[in-house]
């Protein structure tokens, strides 16, 4: 339903039309109104620049819902663009400002949100250029398939330190051999792969660049390390040269998911000799369980019975773990609980710190393509 | 030539350090049935658990003299869960797997018998939990044990770390000796059984993160090291102020005083960490060899400068708060003609090139009228003022003042015109808040404390030798308030800012305490 004024209708409740050359001041208004409100004084703060790509508009519920869950956390100004069509004469702004936890410490988030048709992205860059706090970090957290090539990525990224993607959203559409990147399809893990290292390459020393899909591997990550922190199984450790990832996927031949690719670098990189054999292969869709997803981790030997087995347990979510010594005895279990990370846990632990992550692009670097 | 392989390290640690992995431990906690246990350690412990920051290789064994079961012990766990204000998520998933790592042995610290089944329970646990015999044990006992229970560890092979690479440690809780020469006699105890960098002796200001930010205030901003010296800065006030009386602790805080309580340790800690010189890292080595450096440059305090560096002072029944309360000595357990200080001041000066002739005056008091913990930089006046006097409207100079608690932050005041057509001036404030900024931070100190103990990082804990320049500041001050009886307490209302005496201190320098 469009707006009045010619103005399209909001792409969320609570935000209120502007135009352009208005933001500042009426987020000013909006501040100044909901200080009022707090009763007590309360001085402004502010940690970063949260920009946030949405490749269309009409599906951005989801990422809105994630900037609400993270404003009681930081006092950030969040600047959401995302294309629609149908924009009055391209751009259209809302601002809105969110006060969080009033009652002890109140902790408050700007949002201002550009909506432009596709050929007005020029516009909506300068609108972001000129809305950036001053000396802050900027971090563009880009929800959307692979970004390189789309002009919304590449003028945003431009004014980022940081750039936050999730390879499991980058879709492709596959064509023989090849997978050509489309902004919506079925995911392909080694070009998603490839399309995480060309991003790399281009922000180069400017920018660093996470991934959401490599979060989602530290449940893993962290029991594999655990597993091993056991003198019985560290002592296997020498004879472990082999290691084989299965992912939940549709139909066996189905192409490797980024994610089980991430963890299968994870681990060559942290054990070298697993580059000889290491093995990511499709597994048997298990109780609707969403593809790509990590369902067992093997770590074996070639020359005895000593092995690792890490597998996903579904209720109560977990990961479940057995170490069998040289003569294939199982000697230890754990059991390591753990919970589906939401999208806004994953970004959340994304913007704890705001450098690289040196094991991430190590680990990135030796994944299977 | 025979080569012994060296020992095998699990490449899969590396870089999981932010995640929150630790290394698999058990966990010993002396005085296990005791207040600080109840309070403070097992809520801190379940937080841990909660947040996965402890292990998943993890056990947890209470030792104290009470005879208890294991079932006794997990309760006395569940009910300290269930009573804290400091327990942020509660999860019953989460408990119930810290219940089931809980276990219980019952023994009197001084007997050998004690040990023995102790070792014997350990080593049945590190197996059944897989925790590579790697130990931490708690000390959360009367003082008075620390020596003893370090001599019989020892004698029970307790405090040896077992086959490489696994480690043990021992959190040694506060008072960390009563003066300087028990702190020395129970450092040396505590070395002749245990490696320096085997104690973590804690003090739970340091794990506070508002303390740790004057840290990354001074040296991760370079606007600040220029002016943090003489040629800047007039003069340090450190305030600890506290608006609750004794709380019933009369037979504690007798024996205690303001001195012991809280000016030895968690001022002297503030004061270094304000005045050290910046470390080359913040390794727990260099860290502390540079806090322990700024400790020892204070100026010595003499018997004879005593009475010219130092004030005490008692309260006496008053208002805080709005609500009447009774005088120190009208408090329960505390003798009616009891002379021991709930208030002290002292002015004191550190040697050095940074800080020569910039006075650090201390106050810390109970029943003061608010409960304030800060640090107050005043600079030195701008060296000429172009303004008619009558238009500066309150001078004062500039003052970073670095509040730790309550309300965490930093507040900068300078002066700014007044708009109109007259050049007048007046102070305003700048205020940076913590919370409003990072939220609060819910952690309590003892959580952080303890996991940088599991993961060995002995940075925020104190090192023997600080412990003793510290004891030695203090020391002469205790020996003449000892022995100077005829003191007229109480001098100062409950609900007060101190006695008379404290602002004449300052008085003396030209300088008045701040207004808080
Ligand atoms: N409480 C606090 O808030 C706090 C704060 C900072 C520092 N501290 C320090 O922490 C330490 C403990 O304080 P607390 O308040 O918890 O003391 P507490 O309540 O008196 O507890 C002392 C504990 O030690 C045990 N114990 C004493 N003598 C023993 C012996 N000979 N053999 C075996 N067990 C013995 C007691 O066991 P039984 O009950 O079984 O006898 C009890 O569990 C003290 O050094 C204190 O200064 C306490």
């Amino acid at each position: 339903m469009p707006g009045g004024d010619g103005m399209p209708a909001a792409p969320m409740k609570g935000l209120t039309p502007v135009a352009v050359p208005g933001i500042e001041a009426a987020l000013a208004e909006r501040r100044r109104a909901m200080i009022a409100k707090l009763e007590r004084p309360h001085s402004r703060a502010c940690v970063m620049t949260l920009l946030v790509g949405i490749e269309e508009m009409k599906d951005n519920q989801p990422a809105f819902d994630v900037v609400q869950q993270l404003a009681g956390k930081y006092p950030i100004r969040v600047i959401a663009v995302g294309r629609a069509e149908g924009a009055d004469g391209g751009l259209a702004a809302w601002v809105n400002t969110e006060c969080e936890g009033a009652e002890s410490v109140a902790i408050c988030t700007e949002e201002i949100v550009l909506q432009s048709s596709a050929d007005a992205v020029d516009r909506v860059i300068s609108a972001v250029r000129g809305s950036l706090v001053s000396e802050l970090p900027v971090v563009l957290w880009w929800r959307g398939s692979v970004p390189s090539g789309n002009p919304l990525w590449t003028g945003l990224f431009a004014l980022a330190d940081r750039a936050i993607v999730d390879s499991h959203r980058f879709a492709f559409r596959h064509a023989g051999g090849d997978a050509k990147a489309v902004s919506s399809g079925r995911g392909h893990g080694p070009a998603a792969i490839k399309a995480l290292r060309d991003l790399l390459r281009e922000a180069g020393t400017r920018a660093s660049v996470r991934d959401l899909n490599w979060q989602r591997t530290a449940p893993w990550r962290a029991a594999v390390a655990t597993c091993f922190d056991d003198r019985e199984m560290l002592a296997l450790l020498p004879g472990i040269d082999r290691c084989a990832i299965t992912f939940a996927g549709e139909r066996d031949d189905d192409p490797p998911s980024a994610r089980a690719l991430l963890m299968a670098g994870w681990l060559r990189n942290r054990l070298p000799r697993l580059h000889e054999q290491s093995k990511v292969a499709a597994g048997k869709r298990s109780g609707g369980l969403e593809s790509g997803r990590i369902v067992a981790v093997t770590l074996t030997s070639s020359t005895n019975k000593s092995s690792l087995l890490l597998v996903r347990r579904a209720a109560p979510i977990g990961i479940e773990a057995q170490a069998s010594s040289r003569e294939g005895k199982a000697f230890r279990r754990w059991d390591f609980g753990a919970s589906t990370l939401t999208e806004a846990q994953l970004l959340d632990g994304c913007l704890e710190s705001l450098g690289s992550d040196p094991m991430f692009e190590a680990s990135l670097r030796s994944a299977i393509s | 030539m025979a080569t012994t392989a060296p020992p095998l390290v699990n490449p899969f640690r590396e870089g999981l350090s932010l995640e929150g992995a630790t290394q698999p431990v058990q966990l010993v906690i002396f005085g296990a049935s005791g207040d600080l246990t109840q309070r403070k350690l097992l809520p801190a412990i379940y937080n841990l658990c909660q947040a996965k920051l402890a292990p998943p290789a993890f056990s947890v064994i209470g030792f104290a003299r009470q005879p208890m079961t294991d079932d006794q012990f997990r309760k006395v766990l569940t009910d300290s869960v269930a009573a804290s204000s400091e327990v942020r998520v509660r999860d019953a998933a989460a408990l119930q797997q810290l219940v089931e790592c809980t276990h219980y042995v019952a023994g009197d610290f001084h007997d050998d018998a004690a040990y023995a089944t102790l070792r014997d329970a350990m080593q049945r646990y590190d197996r059944q939990y897989a925790t590579n015999g790697n130990r931490i044990f708690y000390t959360a006992t009367p003082a008075s044990l620390y020596g003893d229970i370090a001599a019989h560890l020892h004698g029970a092979g307790l405090v040896k770390p077992g086959e490489q690479p696994s480690f043990v440690r021992m959190i040694v809780e506060k008072p960390f000796g009563r003066d300087l020469a028990s702190a020395k006699a129970l450092n040396s105890e505590l070395l002749t059984y245990v490696g320096e960098d085997q104690i973590y002796r804690i003090d739970h200001y340091l794990g506070k993160e508002t303390v740790q930010n004057i840290l990354v205030l001074r040296f991760a901003n370079g606007i600040f090291e220029p002016i943090w010296n003489r040629r800047y800065v007039d003069s340090v006030q450190i305030t600890v102020a506290e608006s609750l009386g004794i709380e019933g602790r009369g037979s504690f805080y007798e024996e205690t005083g303001v001195v012991r309580d809280v000016i030895q340790n968690h001022a002297l800690q503030l004061m270094s960490l304000v005045g050290m010189e910046p470390p080359v890292s913040f390794d727990a080595h260099d860290f502390r060899d540079e806090k322990v450096r700024v400790v020892k440059a204070i100026h010595p305090v003499t018997p004879a400068d005593v009475a010219s560096v130092a004030v005490r002072g008692q309260y006496g029944p008053g208002s805080v708060a709005g609500d009447r309360v009774v005088g120190y000595r009208q408090e329960p357990g505390v003798d009616p003609n009891s002379i021991t200080p709930t208030y002290a001041a002292l002015r004191l000066v550190i040697d050095n090139w940074r800080w020569a002739g910039v006075p650090f005056y201390i106050r810390s008091g109970k029943r003061m009228p608010k409960r304030i913990t800060e640090i107050a930089m005043q600079f030195k006046e701008a060296p000429h003022l172009p303004f008619r006097k009558a238009e500066v409207e309150t001078p004062g100079g500039n003052v970073l003042a670095l509040q730790i608690q309550p309300d965490e932050g930093v507040t900068l005041h300078f002066d700014a015109k007044v708009p109109g057509p007259s050049m007048r001036i007046r102070a305003v404030e700048m205020d940076f808040n913590y919370g409003e900024t990072f939220g609060v931070s819910d952690a309590s100190p003892y959580e952080r404390l303890i996991l940088d103990c599991m993961k060995g990082d002995q940075t925020l804990f104190d090192r023997a030798d600080g412990v003793e320049a510290a004891w030695a500041i203090v020391d002469p001050i205790l020996t003449a308030w000892a022995s100077d009886k005829d003191v007229k307490f109480p001098n100062y209302d409950a609900g007060t800012w101190g006695p008379a005496v404290a602002d004449e201190l300052l008085a003396r320098d030209g300088r008045s305490w701040r207004r808080l």
